[in-house]
């Protein structure tokens, strides 16, 4: 038998320093989904057949915007919760747990508290509450996770979900290849991963500008930065007028981010 | 693939194709020109060669490396009546530039726990860092931003900042006239309200180490000089204010269709007649006089802590020079043996002029004026002296330039102690994050000493002394 869940990947800028306790590793980071129990191999593949994938072109972008002790009348764990910026993850849930329902597996839960695991008891809390700062995250490849115990948590299944932006290498300044359906979210991927290398970008947090151009865009995000260095001081210098939007793969656009640091 | 073309030692030309108006001019020495990096520098010298109104060349220094639009380590000249003013051709970091200043003691007398009692007071007196701002929380108020911008460094010294004889020793006499606080966004002024003093983040820093080497040693007795002496050495630039210029100016003209038709938007320029590009250099000179500021507040705050720590007399370390590498000037210069107007952008590079030029002060109209290149903070940096070479309209290189991108340096000093290493080189750094120092490590430039060379042999500067660091406050 094997105690399994469905599960996301989550990718944050973890800051772990003042984190105490039984830590789980970044790999292992996850948001539920649903819990399933303990399923043979048999159940598991009749229930991967019919499961729905999260049909989502690009990985689904959350801020994890304040800490949970779980659960709250006992708690054993620490985490953090997860503010996703669109309604995608949570209707996916609804959609597999009713999928879950029809074949008698998902626990009943009246509402689902979306969050990521840190760590285990003991711990301490109160320098870690004290610390925390917003940070911003995706969601990587979902999987039916196995708990193999020891705060291990081994991929049995996965659907590949491709992240909304990745890091390139350029000598001079750092640079991302960020996707996008349109101008607005490219400028929702970019901005956060700006967030990534400086958490305290999501000061002026949300910020949704209507846009029409690369250029509005870049202004955008150099209002942006311009602000949070009068506020708090702001690693970045600019975002670069460089380069264009691209066509890809899934009706996705493409554009690289240069920003001088 | 670039077809180089050898003109004299470390000089070669880029012939003129496409769209270019101009040939380019690369100083570099061969094994430089193997970099397989120099590609993207190099394409962007070509599309500064088709900028309106550029005379001469297209210039790329030795530790050239990709800029936004203009290449960091370029140098191009504009005519001042058909040419053009690109914020891109000066950078976000408007008079980015290097101060040194020289302590009549040896740097080997110091005794350790002096060496440490001093570092800590010049850390504790200069803040560093993202986000860290003047020291004693002081902010400009509207009327000090007039008369800054106004005066140039001479505000500072006036406010007790400074000696009265440091600004014969700066570039322009730390003052560029042009500047006019019309010109400068309200964001810009309060961007920057609490930050004049502070060094910012990146590759800026205040140094202190020993005058390691002299290499031409008439010069040097000249400029006060000596084996063994303890210097400081400063670089920063305009903080938030002039990056907010910049990006005030690239959006202004962006929205005004000026960057039609550019092979890169980032080179985005106004004709320098128009109202646009005289309301830039009018901002531009603003934030050029700030940073002379920046750097003047910094020094005093280090001869403070030098007097505090080591009871030197406070006016007895002078100024040796303070050089703008980040800076659009408009200076006179001979085309084809006629004297002519230009616009000298100078993006990463120094202005070097040679002895006789008529700008500089009696002293270096004598021996030419000094070229400060900072490397990197483990190995050295060079005072070297302009010989006003006329190719590169009196420009040399400003450092070592990159060879590993901040991201690859912070993967390769991850799970090690950068500290500990640049100890063991017997450099004791401090900065308000580690990011910074692993990011800053030397293997993340090029040899300084190599560029510097090829600078030598191509005639631009001659190295006068070497410096080596001991003690560095990073950002």
């Amino acid at each position: 038998m094997h105690r399994v869940f469905f599960g996301f990947e989550v990718r944050a800028p973890w800051e772990d320093e003042v984190l105490q306790g039984r830590k789980i590793e970044e790999r292992y980071r996850h948001v539920t989904l649903a819990f399933l129990g303990n399923l043979s191999r048999e159940k598991i593949e009749e229930l991967l057949k019919q499961i729905p994938k999260p049909e989502m072109p690009l990985g689904p972008c959350a801020i994890l915007d304040h800490t949970l002790l779980l659960p709250e009348s006992h708690p054993r764990v620490m985490a953090l919760h997860m503010e996703f910026l669109d309604e995608r993850v949570l209707k996916f849930q609804k959609v597999l747990m009713q999928s879950l329902h029809r074949l008698d597996l998902g626990s009943d839960q009246a509402v689902w508290l979306p969050h990521v695991s840190l760590c285990r008891k003991p711990f301490s809390y109160e320098l870690w509450q004290a610390h925390f700062v917003r940070l911003p995250c995706y969601l990587g490849s979902f999987h039916l996770y196995e708990s193999v115990g020891e705060l291990c948590y081994k991929p049995l299944w996965s659907y590949d979900v491709p992240p909304p932006f990745e890091e390139i290498e350029h000598r001079a300044d750092i640079a991302y290849c960020v996707h996008g359906k349109d101008l607005q979210e490219l400028y929702v991927h970019a901005s956060m991963a700006l967030a990534f290398q400086d958490p305290h970008f999501l000061t002026a947090w949300p910020c949704r500008p209507v846009l029409f151009s690369l250029e509005e865009l870049v202004m955008a995000l150099n209002e942006q930065i311009a602000k949070i260095d009068h506020l708090r001081g702001c690693p970045f210098k600019a975002v670069s007028f460089h380069g264009e939007v691209e066509a890809c793969r899934q009706n996705l656009l493409k554009w690289d981010m240069i920003v001088d640091v | 693939m670039f077809n180089l073309k050898k003109l004299h030692p470390s000089t070669y030309l880029l012939p003129k194709e496409g769209l270019m108006r101009v040939p380019g001019l690369i100083i570099a020495n061969e094994e430089e020109l193997c970099d397989a990096g120099l590609e993207k520098p190099l394409e962007q010298v070509r599309n500064v060669a088709s900028l309106p109104g550029i005379v001469g060349y297209s210039i790329a220094m030795p530790d050239i490396h990709w800029g936004y639009g203009f290449p960091i380590g370029g140098v191009a000249a504009m005519d001042a009546e058909t040419g053009v003013i690109s914020p891109g051709g000066v950078g976000y970091d408007i008079n980015c530039g290097v101060r040194l200043a020289l302590v009549p003691i040896r740097f080997r007398d110091m005794q350790e726990r002096t060496k440490s009692a001093l570092l800590e007071a010049i850390f504790r007196r200069v803040p560093s860092g993202t986000g860290k701002g003047s020291s004693g929380d002081r902010r400009l108020s509207e009327s000090d931003y007039r008369s800054l911008v106004k005066q140039g460094a001479r505000w500072s010294i006036e406010q007790g900042c400074g000696l009265a004889a440091d600004l014969e020793h700066m570039e322009s006499l730390g003052v560029l006239e042009e500047a006019d606080m019309s010109a400068v966004s309200k964001a810009a002024q309060e961007r920057a309200c609490a930050q004049l003093g502070s060094i910012g983040s990146g590759n800026h820093f205040v140094e202190i180490g020993e005058v390691g080497q002299i290499f031409e040693g008439e010069i040097a007795k000249q400029w006060q000089l000596q084996l063994g002496q303890t210097y400081i050495l400063i670089h920063t630039g305009s903080r938030g204010f002039g990056h907010q210029i910049c990006q005030d100016f690239l959006n202004s003209f962006i929205k005004k269709g000026f960057a039609k038709d550019l092979a890169d938007k980032q080179l985005v320029a106004a004709p320098l007649a128009s109202e646009e590009g005289r309301s830039y250099r009018q901002a531009m000179a603003a934030a050029a006089n700030f940073a002379f500021n920046n750097r003047q507040q910094i020094l005093h705050q280090v001869r403070k802590a030098f007097t505090e720590v080591c009871g030197v007399d406070y006016a007895s370390i002078p100024l040796l020079y303070d050089v703008c590498h980040n800076i659009a000037k408009m200076e006179i210069h001979p085309v084809e043996g006629i004297k002519r107007k230009l616009c000298v952008h100078r993006k990463g590079a120094t202005r070097a002029y040679g002895p006789g030029a008529e700008e500089l002060t009696p002293l270096f109209r004598k021996t030419g004026q000094p070229v400060l290149v900072p490397g990197d903070m483990g190995r050295a940096s060079h005072v070297m002296v302009g010989c006003g070479n006329p190719l590169t309209w009196c420009s040399s290189c400003h450092g070592a330039g990159r060879v590993r991108s901040r991201v690859a340096s912070l993967k390769a000093w991850q799970g090690k102690s950068a500290v500990d290493h640049m100890e063991r080189l017997g450099v004791a750094v401090k900065a308000n994050s580690y990011k910074t120092i692993a990011e800053e490590m030397p293997d993340a430039y090029k040899d300084v000493d190599k560029v510097v060379q090829a600078v030598q042999e191509a005639s631009l500067a001659k190295k006068v002394a070497g410096l080596h660091p001991y003690l560095v406050i990073k950002g």
